[in-house]
């Protein structure tokens, strides 16, 4: 097995930090299977070229990339390799940001790029062909969400052909847009923005529009998943109503109306909106006396007292999830947002518009007077530690919005604006805000301490600070800037497909930058406010490149699905069963005579291999071996290592991102790339003590979020089995640990590394 | 005037961070803190401002005004900060190195030599500290350690301060209904170093904490009760903080020993107090300590009184003005501060007002002189000793 090393300067980005050099020489040294070279950017063209033409020159069966971290460029060297030899005979060595950059000391980051390497190149040596197979897909789509993130991306699917099923919450699809008066930049009517958009997705053939419907369970795979999707009753029967709204003007009840944000009241059969899609009436039993009334006067007979919960199943090739964002609610803290005086962002957005309960009148609701000083209050519940430390981006803007309106059409009323930072980047953007100025709106630059509730009038404690003057601001009427967060709807989606979050709770994209609306998991797609804060133009923005994304998926009748998956070894196989019990993916299968791995459902998370009483059930990467001969390879270079398995989803990428912030990690910390935390079976966990280990860690998703459903739960079972073991071998369980943490929290990664290091110090 | 980049510091910044972290530096000057400054409330001082200039290195500027002298140390902008900024900290830091670079507040000079002399910041001479007991059955436990239930830790103000001395009575009142023997230090009793901290000397602190340690553990008890907010979280909380020694007593404020008392039936109360009173929070006893109920529970038990809140109270209260050195060095803002309070209180429509806390006490009884107030000022402890039968 000869195998070829290619270590990268990456300018002075590795170079800077770890002697290139020296590393070439010492793996030159070790014998004739083993060939080092070095670059100055590996993954330049002439990068390449040097893999390439080395693989054919020496007859490499294997090679190793000595570079940044694979989450980088690791398509761009398994597609260079790939070109020659099989496209998985080849491991990295993460030496720029798990330890260049991590590793001050040039002396140190030499040494602990030494044992990196050598880890790759001993699990290069078992690295094997992997073949792949073709699957058929199905050609629909499903939407999850119908806000215009949701309906502008089944718009653009459908254009390219698609056949889409839209599944929504409420009554009606729309979203929160269509709650609103006017949107920024353009200060246009929102509801003439969106109902022909509403129109379009109503009337289109390929479109089936599921309300009042949620997504309980996701199985299958890319290319073919089967939904349940639970559709509450309507009470109203879908077919028959006309939305004449004979029952509404009839209804006896009179309740606050969820729709109107509190701000007006609704019938217990009612429709959100005149442009409702679909425009159906709907009975909300909860308010609803059963006095029989509307059955009475319902020509159409539509009235369906006794329609039950529907649950149904679909088939499709790809997911998009567009659940969009709710405010954070401030009742009960400094900002009293319980104060009949105090609005949120939506409560006035409700009584602005024109067919809304005030008649787009702006009125106070404790007295219905018009107000004379009315503050908006900025960064309400985001930046800010106690809430949410994100800036919820689109506030400053919504905030202008509202102050220029209201300004133009009452120029005697005073309005002020409370704010830290006006955060107005956009196209136009900065333009809007200099006319608010300019209209006579009174910026305070000072964030709002408190607000004091006065009888009906509020105090707000603010400081001026561009005066240095505290200033008590009195009001009659107030306006939160609440801060945005993941709806309750995508905090679900999360859960049930299994899509990462961030430490915002927001889903997260497998790459912020590069990879914007995709997940980790292919055919699983997220965009619009399900992601992060922004305003209407993003959504639109993010539709189309998702729809772009999802048809370039689904175009061909077939996809490949490389086989990086599990084998079982019929040899040794004693046929229990337990592999299939344990598989959530139903990926094998049995003919009652030997149990087989299906393929096409195999998520290659490796779960198996660990509960398999006789090891006959391993991955075909990332293999039982495999991973234990890299221990060894760095247990060589350094006997006294903490080994730290990484799952690839949240784990690896937390350590990734500890180096890209610099931060100060002991060089005694070597990361082994896992797939998930539940692949790590005991003996990887004990193994390395036995080579003189210093400690072992898990680096896993946190609880309940990780992407294999249930890996890092079956991992802790797995150590605290392991701590006993160690234990009683004297050696200690406190020098194995599992630690959670999200993809987004590198502080956390490099907190678990800090206090490995001083476990295994004590 | 312009400053000159030479007097940018920044040098003296990564210093202070390098000692009491690097929150000042996230500081993204949103003037949350100011706003409910009490000290910017009555004066020019900006605590806002002051996190600028640290992250700015400007020290001389910092050293030659009287800025840093004017907080409270209510730890109200700390509570509030939304990124988590340490202002307190960073206030008493640079308080301290204004003093090392030769830039004290001459105000405070009389009770920096009065600590070094006497161990007290009054100018009182020690055995003066054993006269406000005489007569009371009270045990001396630097002569007989071990001799008493509990020790009661004074506190200097209450010490030598004779209008507060019904309220020190009243303590050993309350505890001896309870069968509690009362012990003290007696003259050993020293300053618990708070307040020449506070005011910039570390040093003078250091020393004093360390005799306090031991002088507390030595005393043969097992649980030390304060009336003095100030001395039980010094003691309590920035003792642990600087690292000055382990102290075996449990600590805990005189209204939460009591509290427990009554909660356990050890204390009758058998006289109507006709009073409609209000209670204010002490700074150091509620946003320092977290201690907020137990002086509740102890008026709410009170036969025959009303108890009224004030708007803000408990996490919120506004600061009455009497800390951090604030009244030595400019009492006319300390008593202005503790007349706003006052307007507060009176606002509920009580006639007494209450506290636990020895600063408080003194502080307000000057509000309430200076506002020509008709409320009475009693200390919890004071409420309670009247609702005892003789
Ligand atoms: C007060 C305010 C004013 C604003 N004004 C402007 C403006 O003037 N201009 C501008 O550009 N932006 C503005 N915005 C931002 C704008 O609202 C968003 O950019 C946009 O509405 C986001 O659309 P979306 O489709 O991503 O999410 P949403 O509008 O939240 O839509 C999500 C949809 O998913 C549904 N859903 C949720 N959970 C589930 C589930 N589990 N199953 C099925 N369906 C589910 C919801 O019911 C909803 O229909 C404003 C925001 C606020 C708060
Ligand atoms: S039955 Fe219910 S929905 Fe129908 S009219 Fe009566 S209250 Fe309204
Ligand atoms: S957009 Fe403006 S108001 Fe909203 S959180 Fe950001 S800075 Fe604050
Ligand atoms: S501690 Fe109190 S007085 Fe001092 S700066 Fe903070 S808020 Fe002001
Ligand atoms: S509240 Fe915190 S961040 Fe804001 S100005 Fe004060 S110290 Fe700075």
């Amino acid at each position: 097995m000869k195998i070829g090393v290619f270590i990268c300067f990456c300018g002075n980005n590795i170079g800077g930090y770890v002697n290139v050099p020296e590393l070439t020489d010492y793996f030159n040294t070790l014998g004739d299977d083993v060939i080092a070279f070095n670059t100055t950017f590996l993954c330049s063209e002439i990068g390449q070229d040097l893999i390439k033409d080395k693989i054919e020159e020496l007859n490499l069966d294997a090679v190793v990339v000595a570079s940044c971290s694979p989450k980088h460029h690791g398509s761009i060297f398994q597609n260079c390799i790939g070109e020659k030899i099989n496209q998985y005979r080849w491991e990295f060595a993460n030496i720029r940001e798990q330890c260049a950059w991590t590793t001050p000391n040039k002396k140190d980051a030499t040494e602990k790029a030494k044992a990196i390497i050598m880890g790759a190149i001993e699990k290069a040596k078992l690295l094997k062909d992997i073949g792949s197979t073709r699957v058929p897909v199905t050609k629909d789509v499903l939407i999850i969400g119908g806000g215009i993130t949701g309906m502008h991306a089944s718009l653009e699917l459908t254009d390219k052909g698609f056949h889409v099923h839209m599944v929504e919450k409420k009554e009606t699809i729309g979203g929160n847009m269509v709650r609103f008066d006017r949107v920024f930049p353009t200060d246009d009517c929102a509801m003439c923005t969106s109902s022909p958009i509403l129109a379009d997705v109503a009337m289109n053939k390929l479109i089936d529009i599921y309300s009042l419907s949620e997504v309980v369970e996701v199985k299958g795979r890319p290319g073919e998943y089967k939904i349940k999707i639970v559709k509450r009753p309507r009470y109203v029967d879908e077919k028959k109503c006309t939305a004449c709204g004979e029952c509404t003007s009839h209804c006896p009840v009179e309740v606050w109306s969820e729709w109107d944000e509190g701000m007006g009241l609704r019938a217990a059969i009612f429709k959100p909106l005149a442009q409702a899609v679909p425009l159906k009436n709907r009975i909300e039993r909860d308010s609803c006396i059963r006095c029989g009334t509307c059955e009475n006067v319902c020509k159409a007979g539509a009235v369906l007292y006794d329609d039950t919960e529907r649950e149904f199943e679909i088939t499709v090739g790809a997911i998009l999830v567009c659940t969009g964002y709710e405010l954070i609610d401030l009742t009960n803290t400094e900002y009293h947002q319980e104060h009949p005086n105090v609005l949120t962002g939506f409560q006035l957005e409700r009584i602005k518009v024109p067919s809304g309960p005030t008649a787009g009148e702006i009125l106070r609701p404790s007295d219905g007077k018009m107000p004379e000083h009315l503050v908006f209050v900025q960064c309400a519940g985001s930046r800010d530690r106690r809430y949410n430390v994100y800036c919820s981006k689109i506030c400053c803007m919504y905030a202008t919005k509202n102050a220029r309106l209201i300004k133009a059409e009452n120029p005697h009323m005073k309005i002020s604006v409370c704010y830290i930072d006006m955060r107005t980047a956009g196209r136009g953007y900065e333009e809007f805000f200099d006319k608010a100025r300019e209209m006579g709106i009174n910026y305070i630059r000072g964030n709002v301490s408190e607000i004091v509730p006065d009888g009906e009038d509020l105090i707000l404690k603010v400081e001026d600070t561009f005066t240095s003057e505290p200033i008590d601001v009195r009001a009659d009427m107030v306006v939160l800037s609440n801060g945005l967060i993941p709806s309750q709807g995508t905090k679900d989606m999360s859960s049930v497909i299994h899509i990462v979050s961030g430490a915002d709770k927001f889903l997260a994209p497998v790459h912020v930058k590069i990879a914007p609306v995709d997940t980790a998991s292919k055919g699983i797609y997220i965009a619009g406010t399900t992601e992060a804060p922004k305003p209407i133009q993003e959504c639109i923005t993010d539709a189309g490149l998702v729809a772009s994304r999802i048809a370039t998926f689904l175009k061909d009748p077939e996809i490949e699905i490389d086989l990086t998956t599990s084998k079982i070894n019929p040899e040794v196989c004693i046929k229990c069963g337990t592999c299939a019990e344990n598989c959530v993916y139903d990926a094998i299968e049995t003919s009652g005579e030997f149990y087989e791995v299906r393929d096409v459902s195999c998520q290659a998370c490796g779960k198996c291999s660990v509960t398999c009483p006789t090891n006959a059930i391993d991955l075909s990467l990332f293999s039982e071996d495999q991973i234990i001969k890299q221990v060894d390879g760095i247990l060589h270079e350094d006997p006294d290592a903490i080994i730290g398995y990484c799952c690839y989803q949240c784990g690896y990428n937390a350590a990734d991102l500890a180096g890209t912030a610099k931060a100060n990690i002991d060089p005694s910390i070597k990361v082994v790339l896992v797939p998930c935390s539940g692949r790590v079976t005991m003996q990887h966990m004990l193994y390395p003590f036995f080579k003189g280990a210093k400690g072992v860690f898990l680096a896993a998703c946190l609880e309940g979020q990780c992407h294999y459903i249930d890996g890092n739960l079956q991992a802790k079972e797995k150590v605290a089995l392991s701590k006993k073991a160690l234990d009683i071998m004297g050696v200690g369980g406190r020098k194995l640990n599992l630690f959670n943490m999200s993809s987004a929290e590198g502080p956390k990664f490099v907190a678990a590394a800090k206090r490995m290091v001083e476990i295994c110090q004590e | 005037m312009v400053i000159k980049q030479e007097e940018m510091d920044l040098e003296f910044s990564k210093k202070l961070a390098s000692e009491i972290g690097e929150s000042f530096q996230k500081c993204f000057q949103c003037g949350t803190c100011t706003a409910r400054c009490p000290a910017g409330n009555v004066s020019q001082y900006r605590v806002r401002k002051l996190m600028r200039m640290a992250q700015l290195g400007l020290k001389d500027k910092i050293f030659d005004s009287d800025e840093i002298w004017n907080c409270t140390t209510c730890s109200t902008c700390k509570i509030l900060c939304p990124w988590g900024v340490d202002t307190l900290s960073t206030i008493l830091k640079l308080r301290a190195e204004a003093v090392k670079a030769g830039h004290p507040l001459k105000k405070h000079d009389p009770l920096v030599k009065s600590l070094l002399s006497y161990d007290n910041p009054w100018l009182q001479p020690r055995n003066a500290r054993t006269k406000w007991y005489k007569g009371l059955d009270v045990v001396d436990l630097s002569k007989n350690p071990g001799e008493a239930d509990v020790l009661y830790y004074v506190g200097c103000t209450a010490t030598f301060d004779k209008r507060l001395w019904n309220m020190t009575k009243a303590v050993v009142k309350v505890l001896g209904m309870a069968g509690k023997t009362v012990g003290v230090l007696g003259k050993e009793e020293k300053c618990c170093g708070g307040t020449v901290r506070g005011v910039g000397h570390p040093d003078i602190f250091r020393s004093l904490a360390t005799r306090n340690v031991e002088d507390i553990n030595n005393a043969g008890v097992d649980t030390v009760i304060f009336s003095c907010p100030g001395c039980l979280n010094t003691i309590m909380n920035t003792y642990r903080k600087e690292e000055i020694g382990e102290i075996r007593p449990k600590l805990m404020h005189v209204v939460e020993y009591v509290a427990e008392l009554i909660n356990e039936g050890k204390i009758k109360l058998d006289k109507d107090v006709k009073r409609v009173v209000t209670y204010h929070d002490p700074c150091h006893l509620g946003k320092h300590c977290e201690v907020y109920e137990p002086p509740r529970e102890i008026l709410k038990a009170v036969p025959g009184l009303k108890f009224k809140e004030m708007d803000f109270v408990k996490v919120n209260s506004w600061c009455c003005g009497a800390g951090g050195g604030l009244k030595t060095a400019f009492p006319d803002r300390a008593t202005e501060l503790s007349s706003n309070r006052l307007e507060q209180a009176e606002k509920t429509g009580a006639d007494t007002i209450t506290s636990a806390c020895s600063f408080c006490y003194q502080n307000l009884l000057d509000g309430l002189v200076v506002r020509k107030s008709k409320m009475e000022m009693k200390d919890v402890m004071e409420i309670l000793a009247e609702a005892i039968e003789e």
